[in-house]
């Protein structure tokens, strides 16, 4: 893939991004066009891309070409000027993604047990973060959801994201917070919404029958199918964990229409290579969306290339057969092409210190979900909740990351500090891989993005 | 961002100045054969679905 640059706006030839078996797209060789300050796509001619600087994935600063001297070029080139217009040009449609401290998004640890044992849990291996906790408490955490939701302003939206170990282990708490919550977001006019990430091994029918009266988003993690799940992702007594998840999706299914929406989220690593073989599996499942992530201790540039390779090829095909909607059911796609419509900037890649936190199973408060039991990161607990240990986090991400001249700041928002600490100095040590990454998943995002639209 | 800012870009240049440049360079634009627009679609009262983890990017406008 060739991608060039000039300042703020990057300019590609994407003939190399297709499933493989189309012709006319293998020759197909529009020049597409990113203006990173307006989110903008467009397309440009070759006299235009000729003049930028080459550059490759790598790259986040604004290259300096010795050549791009205005003084130099003849500037009754249209070409010339028409790319100083755009480059200069400020799109008054822009939405800044200016995000000031309010908490909107909590995780709630409902359990710190779980009956799998995947190798990569984010909750220390087992479900517990190192310290297990069978239940969080009802009587301590919905003061603790009053204290927050009282916070927001009327008109507004709430999130709660039930999280474990494995949530479904207490479904009483699900049930008690989710009546709760809605009683009182409906006394102070604040919509919440609810998603609860399982392992979906427990769709029994008491718990089927509990989600019928509750619109849920239900986000199934799994990894493939059983040849692989149920490597990556046993169960405590060695029963097949992707048995036990296939059954309760039929369950799950004939209450479909009551669920606010079904995706499926997998991890792929090194030890967990193939996407394509999951993606088909899941596609079987029929979910409403899914996600194919990148392990967050993975750090193989090899492997990112296979990644990235089979990722193309998903999308290629969810395009081919569903087009839009079908390839926005992949939610990485889903988020970049609404950034695009609503031409929203988004300086921050999560709510970390700002509109986020994370609340374990014995309600103390975290800046990040992978921060429980990490005291040095505890921000609160209880109704105790402390903005001044979230002062260093105020500053956009973009800034605090050191990513102002990356030209996919505005739809990356600066990356994620826990991969930034696993893999680097500290949290704002930029992980290169992670760049490339996200900068090659967005390209992929442009090429489809220009053939839904029309053209201006 | 957002129209207010944009003189922050163009040091040197009052707002009379300001907007002339920024009106002649849609101007050029809008008639360039060697860039062409792709037109976004607003999506007025959407509300986007918020799903697994909450480790995604939140705009103002997106929560």
């Amino acid at each position: 893939m060739e991608i060039r640059r000039h300042k703020d706006i990057i300019a590609f030839r994407h003939t190399d991004i297709t499933s493989g078996g189309d012709a006319v797209s293998k020759t197909n060789t529009d020049i597409i066009a990113f203006h990173a300050r307006n989110l903008e796509i467009a397309e440009v001619s070759r006299e235009v891309f000729d003049q930028m600087s080459l550059i490759d994935l790598s790259m986040g600063a604004i290259p300096v070409p010795p050549e791009l001297n205005l003084n130099k070029l003849n500037l009754k080139n249209e070409s010339t000027k028409d790319l100083a217009a755009w480059e200069t040009e400020n799109n008054p449609e822009v939405k800044a993604g200016k995000l000031g401290f309010g908490i909107r998004s909590v995780n709630l640890n409902v359990t710190q047990i779980c009956n799998l044992k995947c190798a990569y849990c984010a909750a220390g291996g087992d479900g517990t973060y190192g310290d297990p906790v069978t239940r969080l408490s009802i009587e301590k955490t919905l003061p603790q959801l009053k204290f927050l939701i009282e916070k927001v302003p009327a008109g507004k939206r709430f999130h709660i994201s039930f999280v474990g170990g494995e949530p479904f282990l207490y479904p009483e708490a699900l049930r008690a917070i989710y009546h709760y919550a809605q009683e009182l977001g409906k006394s102070v006019d604040v919509e919440v919404l609810y998603t609860v990430t399982t392992n979906g091994t427990l769709f029994s029918d008491a718990n089927i029958e509990m989600l019928k009266a509750m619109k849920f988003n239900i986000t199934i993690s799994l990894d493939g199918a059983a040849a692989v799940n149920d490597i990556v992702r046993p169960s405590k007594d060695g029963r097949s964990s992707t048995a036990m998840i296939v059954s309760g999706l039929k369950k799950l299914n004939t209450i479909r229409s009551s669920l606010s929406s079904l995706g499926i989220s997998g991890v792929f690593s090194k030890e967990n290579q193939d996407l394509l073989s999951a993606y088909e599996f899941f596609q079987s499942l029929e979910p409403d969306w899914m996600e194919f992530n990148f392990a967050y201790d993975e750090n193989s540039p090899e492997f990112q290339k296979k990644y990235l390779q089979q990722m193309d090829q998903i999308a290629a095909d969810l395009w081919e057969t569903g087009g839009e909607e079908g390839l926005r059911k992949l939610k990485t796609f889903d988020l970049y092409f609404k950034l695009l419509d609503n031409q929203q900037q988004v300086e921050n890649h999560c709510g970390s210190g700002k509109s986020f936190l994370m609340i374990d199973a014995r309600n103390q408060m975290f800046p990040c979900v992978w921060s429980p039991n990490d005291k040095s990161e505890l921000v609160g607990k209880d109704s105790n909740l402390r903005p001044e240990l979230m002062d260093n986090l105020q500053k956009p991400l973009i800034e605090l990351n050191n990513c102002q001249t990356c030209w996919a700041r505005y739809l990356c928002g600066g990356g994620c500090m826990y991969v930034n600490k696993v893999h680097g100095k500290n949290k704002h040590d930029k992980n290169l891989l992670f760049c490339e990454r996200t900068r090659h998943l967005i390209l992929t995002t442009f090429t489809y993005y220009k053939r839904s639209r029309e053209m201006l | 961002m957002n129209k207010h800012e944009m003189k922050n870009q163009n040091s040197g240049l009052n707002s009379l100045e300001l907007n002339s440049a920024t009106y002649e360079a849609a101007h050029r634009l809008s008639v360039s054969t060697h860039i062409k627009k792709v037109k976004p679609m607003k999506t007025e009262g959407y509300k986007p679905k918020t799903t697994g983890l909450s480790c995604i990017p939140l705009g103002k406008d997106l929560i």
